[in-house]
């Protein structure tokens, strides 16, 4: 429980500070009817910092230099708005909010496609980061809300004026103009700095939510801002405390849950309100019945191993053999595949399969894995042999022989002699004699001469970290030993040749 | 005039330059390549803004220009790029659409990491086909060269050996970055990179008390070996398989969904646990959430891009290593973090 009133402690400062001034700004905002301007005046602070952006500042660095074009941008949105508002409202305020917003956004993604943080800087904007708020930013914003809260609270008169009762207040002398732009300029503040805390969705929602259920409840304007305050207050500690002990992300999280806590007070507004108790039960019932039967839709994901081998994709195939690895009663059923799955090229597949292969001791399947010996990647050759070697059957001996005359990777050819040779095969003998005289990498030759003096009673100097010309005499003397000794070398169980007779 | 301008060198008998390949690849880094196995032939132009995050390019007319006159287009795949259909399909030209000679598909034969834990979709479309951040690893570009270098050929037959040279050297130079020319030549570049890959080299070069003659980019890297780095994406894995990293947590819990509380709060427990010295991001993400893990834990915060040509000293893949390497060594050899 501390540990989430320390985590916890200034997302939901921020939280409160949101709703302290935003229920307020929101109840103008629906008296007026200007439901998004918050979005349009948002969406234009942000093309404003775009813009500072492509005039050489940069968001990391120069801050403050960026905020101001922002201001100076909103001061210019508010302006829009405050001379748009007509009269005979020939064409809806609304309207040309919307298009302000619309034509904002695409300004905003027009100038940032060419900057490094563009993108960011538009996603940002909606989704907002809470939950990384400093405590800087908090006591920041939160003298900036209490200046235009002092700022509204002196003006309270003229600023409920014009917003509800704009024709009284032109008659009475108060200048709309002059009040209009002063509000949507304060407005416009409020909503770039709390954007840049919460996000456009959360601002949003504080502004308009708890607004929305106050009107539903109350008609005076005390009594909707303290209704206001109280549902933004409650839903920002449910939020919070859903957001932490469900593991969600907290932006997302307080906004669903003030679409919750709009439901549920519509719906008592509406069962007390218009005594439609019953309706509302019923209406509660076959919602929750809509839902709990969509549950029933959810797609069948039973898979046949079999099946996803053949037709899945990669991953699934990689997936569908650790199932196999795991139930060796499935082994019986893929093993016909094999060949197939071989063919597709596929190297995660192949390597897979080429353990599974060996662990089995299935030599049946040395048919398919032989061709592998000569594929064209070093790495599927190098497991294609390994698996070979642990199952080690006669049968693979002119598959070895055959590889041998093409590897060009001396390591692996090193790898092939000596299958060879544990095999009992002197054939393993020539590949190690290329590597002594032909590998260029002298670790290479070191293994070829290690492996070779393992396998056969050769008591000769030979000096592997020098290079063939330098080791032409042992090469010579090796050479001789070999001709001269073939015929009389005789392989024990573990393929150590010992000279007979 | 257009009859002029071609017949003006003609008539005064100067050669008509052969005209150059025009490749057209998604990234920055796959332009890159393209140039070190094209060499002359070609004129490689990159799409998306390197600075900017490859997984979202907003297709625009321009870059669908690019595309309807390319004679070769390269793409990573692995569903990194998927607006580059968008563009090929926009293009029309029929000569650059999937399954085309000329439509290369960068990523093909490499090893994908991370492919989905689950055969349920739950979560496994995030990528179906693996982590898509393949160039991450040097050696994969070497996969990814050949992939191009085969497209090439296909369009270009005639100079068919000069790419196949050209290959050939760029995948010696990235096993001499990587390994140290020493090494590649008491090894063999190939021994090291299926050593290096099946996470054996280390323990190889012990055995054979090889361990002084490694140099390149693993030497330097040395103090990176087994360090824990909190990064924001997912998309270091293949770096941090090649050079010992551990990844413990990102600060992004799923690709895409802001972090929760908890999910913060564990990442902030694990850098202080851990003594976490590097928080690592590409330079387009948000740096919010690294501030904060940086005020709270005290650790350095590593900004860097991952595209060639996002920064004017990155002009090729071997600059860019080079930037992630200093970058987080610096980082991990700084002072350590003070809370």
């Amino acid at each position: 429980m501390s540990q989430f009133l320390v985590s916890m402690e200034r997302p939901f400062v921020a939280c409160l500070l949101l709703a302290g001034i935003l229920v307020y700004l929101g109840i103008h905002v629906l008296s007026r009817k200007v439901i998004f301007v918050d979005l349009a005046l948002a969406q234009i602070a942000a093309l404003g910092s775009v813009w500072g952006a492509l005039l050489g500042w940069d968001i990391q660095t120069d801050p403050w230099q960026i905020k101001a074009f922002s201001l100076a941008f909103t001061l210019i949105g508010a302006a829009v708005f405050t001379l748009t508002r007509m009269r005979d409202e020939r064409v809806p305020h609304e309207a040309l909010i919307g298009i302000t917003y619309a034509v904002a956004l695409g300004a905003t993604m027009l100038a940032s496609a060419h900057l490094a943080h563009g993108a960011e800087e538009v996603n940002e904007l909606l989704a907002g980061s809470i939950l990384f708020v400093s405590w800087e930013t908090i006591l920041v914003s939160a003298g900036l809300f209490a200046l235009i809260g002092a700022f509204h609270w002196r003006f309270r008169r003229q600023f409920f004026q014009i917003s509800l009762d704009p024709g009284g207040a032109e008659a009475r002398g108060v200048s709309l103009r002059l009040w209009d732009f002063l509000f949507y300029a304060s407005l416009g503040f409020a909503v770039t700095s709390a954007v840049s805390i919460a996000g456009v969705l959360l601002v949003f929602s504080y502004l308009v939510i708890p607004a929305v259920v106050a009107m539903l409840f109350a008609d005076s304007i005390r009594a909707r801002l303290l209704i206001g305050w109280i549902v933004g207050t409650l839903v920002s500690a449910i939020g919070c405390s859903v957001s932490y002990f469900g593991d969600l992300p907290s932006g997302p999280t307080i906004v669903a849950c003030f679409g919750g806590a709009l439901l549920v007070c519509g719906l008592a507004h509406y069962a007390i309100v218009q005594r439609g108790l019953v309706r509302v039960l019923a209406g509660s019932a076959l919602a929750t019945a809509l839902v709990s039967g969509s549950f029933l839709l959810r797609k069948n994901e039973a898979h046949d191993v079999v099946h996803v081998l053949e037709s899945g994709s990669k991953a699934e195939r990689v997936l569908a053999l650790k199932e196999v690895a795991a139930d060796p009663a499935l082994w019986a059923r893929v093993r016909p595949l094999v060949p197939k799955l071989f063919d597709n090229r596929e190297n995660e597949v192949r390597a897979d399969l080429l353990a599974l292969i060996a662990e089995r001791r299935d030599a049946s399947l040395l048919g398919a894995v032989h061709p592998l010996l000569a594929d064209p990647d070093d790495a599927v050759r190098e497991k294609a042999l390994r698996c070979v070697r642990d199952i080690a059957s006669k049968e693979s001996v002119p598959a070895l022989v055959a590889a041998a005359g093409t590897e060009q990777d001396d390591y692996l050819l090193v790898e092939i002699g000596e299958a060879l040779l544990e095999l009992g095969e002197l054939a393993g003998v020539p590949p190690m004699l290329s590597v002594l005289r032909d590998g260029e990498a002298a670790e290479a030759r070191k293994d070829a001469w290690e492996h070779l003096k393992a396998h056969l009673p050769i008591r000769l100097e030979f000096h592997p970290e020098l290079d063939a010309a330098h080791n032409a005499a042992g090469l010579a003397e090796i050479e001789r030993w070999w001709s001269e000794n073939r015929a009389r070398l005789v392989p024990d169980h573990a393929g150590v040749f010992t000279l007979g007779p | 005039m257009n009859i002029l301008c071609f017949l003006i060198p003609v008539l005064l008998g100067s050669p008509v330059p052969q005209p150059k390949l025009r490749v057209v690849t998604t990234l920055g880094v796959l332009a890159s390549l393209t140039r070190e196995v094209g060499g002359e032939r070609v004129d490689a132009e990159a799409l998306a803004n390197p600075q900017q995050d490859p997984h979202f390019v907003q297709p625009r007319p321009t870059l669908m220009e690019k595309a309807r006159a390319a004679d070769l287009f390269v793409e990573l795949g692995m569903q990194l790029e998927l607006w580059a259909q968008k563009v090929v399909e926009g293009s029309g030209n029929p000569r650059i659409q999937p399954g085309q000679p000329a439509r290369v598909v960068a990523s093909t034969g490499v090893t994908a990491l991370e492919l989905p834990r689950e055969l349920s979709r739950e979560w496994g479309d995030v990528h179906p086909y693996g982590n898509p951040h393949v160039w991450l690893d040097p050696l994969n570009t070497k996969d990814m060269a050949a992939n191009i270098a085969a497209g090439l050929e296909a369009v270009d037959p005639a100079h068919k050996d000069e790419y196949e040279a050209n290959l050939k050297r760029f995948q010696e130079r990235i096993d001499e970055a990587l390994f140290g020319a020493e090494l590649v030549k008491q090894v063999g570049g190939k021994m090291l990179t299926r050593l290096a890959r099946q996470g054996r080299l280390t323990e190889w070069l012990a055995q054979k008390q090889l361990e002084k003659s490694l140099g390149g980019w693993l030497a330097r890297a040395a103090p990176l070996a087994g360090r824990p780095v909190v990064t924001y994406h997912k998309s270091w894995i293949y770096f941090a398989e090649r050079f010992g990293l551990k990844l413990p947590i990102e600060i992004e819990e799923k690709p895409g969904i802001p972090p929760s509380a908890r999910h913060r709060d564990a990442v902030v427990a694990l850098m202080q646990a851990q003594k976490v010295h590097s928080v690592l991001q590409e330079v387009f993400y948000d740096e919010g959430a690294a501030n904060y893990l940086v005020a709270e834990t005290g650790a350095h915060k590593v900004s860097v891009p991952i595209d060639v040509g996002a920064e004017a000293g990155v002009k090729d893949y071997f600059a860019l290593v080079d930037l992630w390497i200093d970058k987080l060594v610096g980082s991990e050899t700084a002072a350590a973090p003070a809370k």
